[in-house]
């Protein structure tokens, strides 16, 4: 009876061994799904942050009454660090003389912190002699 | 005869456990990793969008400009003609007492940009987005006998 009753006890701590090893296994491989949707929705939440900020500085330029307001928006200041978002965006203007005016481009880049490229936009607006 | 009280532990039991809370983490897993893929997809098409709404916005702008040349080169009889080769011009209208100007260029398969300018002088009287497929208002007519 004894003997019966630790054959038994050996069986099950084997069994919770093997158990005990899947898991840790399996847990681990879970735990690279979850680190992978964590990087993934970051990812996601930044390009988000990143469209609402380029959009919020080209409808401002757009706004602009004259090419010197539009230059202000453009140039104060060139970079605008978004540090909780983990991106900084970058401004830079073009002016493209017209026969009657100027053609103004104003592009927003989004670099993220190793300082690669993921998002742009061109805000343009036409100035008709100087003003419009 | 008192029976002694076993505490032998049930073979099957920390498999049956193991098997429940691995298939818990898989499913999980699984669906926090398709939430975070369509989250970023949506992400990316909102980004697309609103990157070619710009670019359609920018090429309206280029429009305006050559509009306002076409005008001082040759003024509103003759602008027209000027802008006549232009790819997405729509042509010329009378309005208010004016000559309008219009183009038309696509943001995306589904939208365009409309732009309407009256001249003399030179203003913005139209700048909007339409959808390329309008509702066909006979398609639905009820008929009644």
């Amino acid at each position: 009876m004894k003997l019966a009753s630790a054959s038994k006890s050996h069986i099950f701590l084997i069994e919770l061994t093997i158990a005990l090893l899947f898991f840790a296994l399996t847990s681990a491989i879970a735990l690279g799904l979850f680190v992978k949707a964590s990087d993934t929705e970051a990812a996601a939440a930044r390009t988000g942050a990143a469209v609402v900020a380029a959009q919020s500085i080209a409808e401002t330029a757009k706004a602009a009454a004259s090419l010197e307001e539009f230059r202000f928006v453009a140039g104060v200041p060139k970079t605008l660090p978004y540090p909780e978002e983990g991106f900084t965006i970058r401004c830079e203007l073009t002016e493209e003389p017209q026969p009657v005016g100027v053609l103004a481009a104003l592009q927003i880049t989004a670099f993220d912190e190793a300082g690669v490229d993921f998002y742009s936009i061109t805000a343009a607006k036409y100035f008709n002699g100087g003003a419009q | 005869m008192k029976q002694p009280i076993r505490m032998s532990a049930s073979v099957g039991g920390p498999t049956i456990l193991t098997i429940f809370l691995v298939l818990c983490l898989a499913t999980l897993g699984t669906l926090s990793l398709v939430t975070a893929h369509a989250e970023a997809r949506l992400a990316d098409k909102t980004a697309a969008a609103v990157a070619a709404y710009y670019a359609a916005d920018a090429r309206g702008e280029s429009f305006v400009a050559d509009a306002a040349a076409a005008l001082a080169d040759g003024g509103p009889a003759t602008a027209g003609q000027a802008l006549d080769s232009r790819e997405g011009f729509l042509g010329t209208k009378e309005a208010a007492g004016r000559l309008w100007l219009g183009y038309a260029t696509p943001v995306d398969e589904a939208r365009t940009l409309e732009v309407w300018i009256s001249t003399s002088p030179l203003r913005v009287e139209s700048w909007k987005v339409v959808p390329n497929d309008r509702w066909n208002y006979e398609e639905f007519e009820i008929t009644i006998d």
